[in-house]
Formats: structure tokens, sequence, C-alpha cells
């Protein structure tokens, strides 16, 4: 997307104020730490990608905003999760029901599972807004009908009357869309929203999903493990490896001129970045377990360019906003 | 022109699934491998390339058509035919923690086509693949549970070069692998084709891998190869619309 740089809210004297702010968040499991010290911001109207391979930490990090983590045995150990006035980390979790499906909407990875195979797709879209906005149950069909329809799926009011099975992969996510959109909630969540998808259809969710955000304001935290959708739809992007963010970036130049070791090695992988056939530049070894990380840069022994201070010290996250990395040798 | 190592003529094949609707996953497929070569086979979910991989292997009986393999009608064959033939076909599937025996060593499972076959000397040739694959000579004692991902996959390869196969057929191998071990096992699939001449059957929905391994694209669409021809030709100009529309919907990244 070559408007990755234009910003979607029209440029205002003062920025406006974050919709969330994440403040230095760990997260343990007994004495292990699953994620540590992550901080960030999303803005209204802004769709932040947080990227990142299997186990590096970025789906707790969703589930832990909207308390969905099992506490125990997983805790919050620190940090701040400010969402308007409050602090969700520190909320009781009675209080965080109000909020999700109102104020966060939430879109997993497989709505199979997500959508319940015994109601309609009506009632379930119908619920959140009888629960949350107190409609009726005739006003919440309709409106249930006409979400159906703003997230494409075709004949909505014949749609409300049919199970998830009935419905292929790409409508049911349209429903979980809809579902997860119908209260207008502030924040949307969306895990690995295309990942269970077929390319074709993938396109259209995320298409879906940018028309939404453009159109409602919706500010939307994006977690996938894919590099091609961040760059399709994300203006801005955290990479994560090994419980922590490595760096913070415009999603052009986080492909044009990344800075962290490890986002230069993903970014320069990629099969579609390099000749056809050609050896791929591979990073050897695997992630880390947490436990395993070390004392230093969690990178170093994977590292294409490691100094000696990486092995012993840890990087923070350095240099001026927009774009920062953790890293003590970085590749631009 | 060299004798194709694969031929397949008018391959078809349907199955009632389990809701009792009749699936035509198959309907009427034609193409050829030759030595050597890597044929990408790329499509959407329910296209029918998982069961084009099944049917060819013959672990699914294709309803009609015919299968030739170094110029035997490999269809026709039955018991100790087939058993002699399939030493030259082997498979990789997608899910590295599915398709090993967790009960079983790691020397065994890759043994166990070379002792089915009678093969002598399974312990060298073990280690020899071991290597091969790049995994350490002590990986043959432990067991799949102590291996990542990109390791189990690693044991499946070797498993499916145990018997010095010329053709591969491989079904989404890197599909559930993240990135960085993904190009790991590429990087590995093109060394071995190098020192090997293996041809390959490479199944998958993932378009930036196919463009990257292939050297001819066939492109699935509701049983049917719509669109088949070289690598660079299938991407650069498609000509059938829906591979057209396949292509158009990948995900483009910012150029460096």
């Amino acid at each position: 997307m070559s408007a990755g740089v234009a910003r979607p809210v029209p440029a205002q004297p003062v920025p406006a104020a974050p919709v969330l702010s994440v403040e230095n968040l760990s997260l343990a499991v007994g004495p292990l730490a699953l994620v540590e010290d992550v901080s960030f911001d999303i803005r209204p109207g802004e769709m932040l990608g947080l990227v990142g391979e299997s186990g590096c930490g970025k789906s707790v990090t969703a589930l832990s905003i909207l308390r969905l983590l099992p506490e125990p045995p997983i805790r919050i150990a620190s940090g701040r999760i400010l969402f308007g006035e409050r602090d969700l980390a520190a909320l009781p979790l009675d209080r965080m029901q109000p909020l999700r499906g109102r104020e966060i909407g939430m879109i997993f990875q497989e709505p199979m599972t997500s959508l319940n195979p015994v109601f309609t797709i009506g009632r379930q879209i119908a619920e959140p807004l009888r629960l949350h906005l107190g409609l009726g149950r005739s006003a919440a069909l309709v409106r249930a009908a006409e979400l159906l329809d703003l997230v494409g799926l075709p004949e909505p009011r014949a749609a409300l009357d049919r199970y998830p099975h009935q419905l292929s992969g790409g409508q049911r996510q349209r429903a979980m869309i809809a579902i997860a959109i119908a209260c207008e909630p502030k924040l949307l969540i969306a895990d690995e929203p295309t990942t269970a998808l077929d390319v074709t259809v993938q396109a259209q969710v995320l298409e879906l999903i940018s028309r939404l955000r453009r159109e409602m304001g919706l500010a939307c935290l994006l977690i996938t493990h894919d590099l091609g959708v961040v760059a399709q739809i994300c203006e801005r992007a955290l990479v994560m490896y090994a419980g922590r963010i490595v760096e913070e970036a415009p999603v052009l130049e986080l492909f044009r001129q990344p800075r962290h070791r490890y986002t230069r090695a993903l970014v320069d992988t990629i099969p579609a970045r390099n000749r056809p056939g050609a050896r791929l530049p591979a990073i050897p070894g695997q992630v880390p377990a947490p436990g395993a990380r070390g004392e230093g840069c969690p990178f170093e022994p994977r590292c294409a360019a490691p100094v000696s201070r990486c092995g012993p010290e840890r990087p923070p996250l350095a240099g001026p906003w927009p774009h920062r990395a953790a890293c003590w040798n970085p590749a631009a | 022109m060299t004798a194709p190592l694969l031929k397949v003529e008018d391959l078809s094949k349907s199955y009632v699934d389990p809701k009792g609707r009749r699936v035509e996953a198959l309907r009427g497929v034609s193409f050829e491998i030759a030595p050597g070569e890597v044929l990408g086979v790329v499509g959407e979910s329910g296209c029918g390339k998982t069961t084009l991989g099944r049917t060819i292997m013959r672990l699914m009986e294709p309803d009609t058509g015919r299968i030739w393999l170094c110029g035997e009608d490999f269809a026709a064959k039955s018991g100790a035919a087939l058993k002699a033939a399939r030493r030259e076909v082997q498979m990789v599937f997608q899910d590295p923690f599915g398709s090993l025996n967790p009960r079983h060593s790691v020397g065994a499972i890759i043994a166990e086509p070379l002792i089915v076959h009678g093969r002598l000397g399974a312990r060298e040739r073990v280690a020899e693949l071991l290597d091969l694959v790049g995994l350490p000579p002590d990986a043959g004692a432990r067991y799949p549970h102590e291996f990542s991902g990109g390791q189990r996959q690693r044991i499946a390869i070797a498993r499916a070069l145990a018997l010095s196969p010329k053709l591969i057929i491989a079904d989404e191998p890197v599909s559930a692998l993240d990135v960085s071990i993904q190009s790991q096992i590429l990087n590995l699939i093109a060394d071995l084709r190098e020192r090997l001449g293996l041809a390959m059957l490479f199944i998958s929905h993932d378009l930036s891998v196919i463009r990257h391994v292939s050297d001819r694209i066939a492109v699935m669409k509701d049983g049917l190869i719509v669109e088949i021809g070289p690598a660079a030709r299938v991407f650069e100009a498609p000509e059938h619309p829906y591979a057209r529309s396949l292509l158009a919907s990948m995900p483009r990244l910012p150029d460096a």
C-alpha cells in the first residue's frame, strides 16, 4: 500500500489522545516471564500491527488487554493497560464484562470455534445489542441485519436465520466482524483474523476491516504472523520477539529500513523479496522458550551481526518516535 | 525432450462427504513432470490439490484416469509390483506433529521404509539421511516430541528420502512453520534437489512459496487445472481469469 504514510485522521493541532496505552506490561507464569516491558499506544482510527512468530507473546499480549488470559496461572506481573480513564490491568474481572464487546470488540482466528454452533447468526449478533445497548428483540434483529449488510454478507435478512455451519469460512468471519462492531466499540482487537482463510477471501476481509476502521474511526490492533498482511493494511507496526517489542516503526520504514537485526532478517527471508529459486537468507536456530531467553538480547544467538555487549546487556527500545528499535548494532 | 517421470492423464476422483453430498474433487486432470523438475500446484481450499497428491500416491484410488510413473502404468499395479513402484515416489505432509509416530524413535521412523522394503544396512543409511537433512547424529535415538516443528519436518523429509525416490509429493510442507523456519526448510529442499536430482509435486496455497520453489506452476480450481505453464510466465502473465484474480489477491510487499 503506497499510501502508508498518510494518516487516517486529518491532521489536528494536537494529536488525539490514545484510545489505548499499554505501559511497561509484563506477563508471567510463576517465575517465568512470558511478556516483558511492553509499551505502545493506539490512537483513534489507527491500524496498528503486532507481528511476530509463534511463541513471541503477541497473542497473550492481546488477550491480556481483554483480560481473557487464564489468571491464574498467568498473571499481570507489572505495568498498566490504560483504556480511557481506566487501568484494565487493575480492574476486577467482573468489571471487564461490560467493556468486552461494548467498548472493545474482538475477532479471533477461527470463526468456526468462536461462533456458537447452536444459535443462529442473528441471535449471536443481537446478543451484545440486547445485553449492552438494551435493545428489544425485534429492534436488535433489525440492527443485526443492517450490520450483516455493512460487513457485506449477501441477503442479510435471510442470513439472520442461518447457523454458523451453513456459512463459508469467509462469511463466518464477516459475521464475527459484525458481532465485534455491533456496539460501535472504540477499539477492535483482531488476532490472526485472516489466517484460516483462503487468499482471495483474506483480501476481501482485510479490505472490510480497513473500510470499517475508516468509516467508524475505529482504533484497531491487528495481531499477525504475516508481514504481508501488515504491509497491506497497517500504518504502523510493532515487531515482537521472545516476549519483547524489538522494533516499532511506520510500516514502509519497517520494510525499507528495518533497524533491529531480527526485523532485517525476517524481511530479507521472505520468498517474495528474493529471486525465485535463490537460496533464502535463512535465520539459523529457533526462537528461545520463555526461561531460556538469556540476559542480553534474546536474538543474539541467531543474529548475523552481534557485538560484544549483545550477550550480557539487554538493549532498550531506543530512537526517536515513531521509529524505535532495541538493538545494540542496528542494521540502519 | 526427455521422457516424463510422471504422467497423469484425465484423472478423476469423486467421493461422498459426511453430509451425503457428492464432491467432484478431480475432474479430468492431466499433466507431466520431467525428471528433476518441480511442479508447483496452487489453489484455494477445496480445489482438489490434496486429493491430487493422494491419488497419485494411491492413498486413494482414482475413479478414472491413468498414472504413468517412469513409463509404467502405476495406476494398474497391485501387490508386489505396486510395492516395488512405490519406492520411486514418497510423500511429505503438512503437519510435522501428526505425521510422525510419537512412540517410535526418530531412527526407527526413518528406518521403517528401509525395513518394509527389505533393505540392508538401515543403521548406516539412517546416519547418512540425518546428516543429509541437517540433523545431529544423536537425533536417531531421540523421540519426535523432543524436536521443534522445523526439525520434525526434517525428520519427515529424511524418511521420504530413505528409499532414494525419484519423485517427492510434498503437500503444504512449510505451511505450518514460522517464517524464519520456513526459509530453512525451503533451502533444504533446494539443496536436496540439487544434490539428488529430485523431482517434486509441491502442493501449497501459498503463492510466494510456490513461485519460489517451482519450475512450472499448475493453478487448480474446482477439480480442474485451469492454467499450467513455466513459473515466471504464470506469475507475470496469467491467462485464466481465476489465475489472474488469485494472483491479484496476493499481499503486495513494499519495495526494498
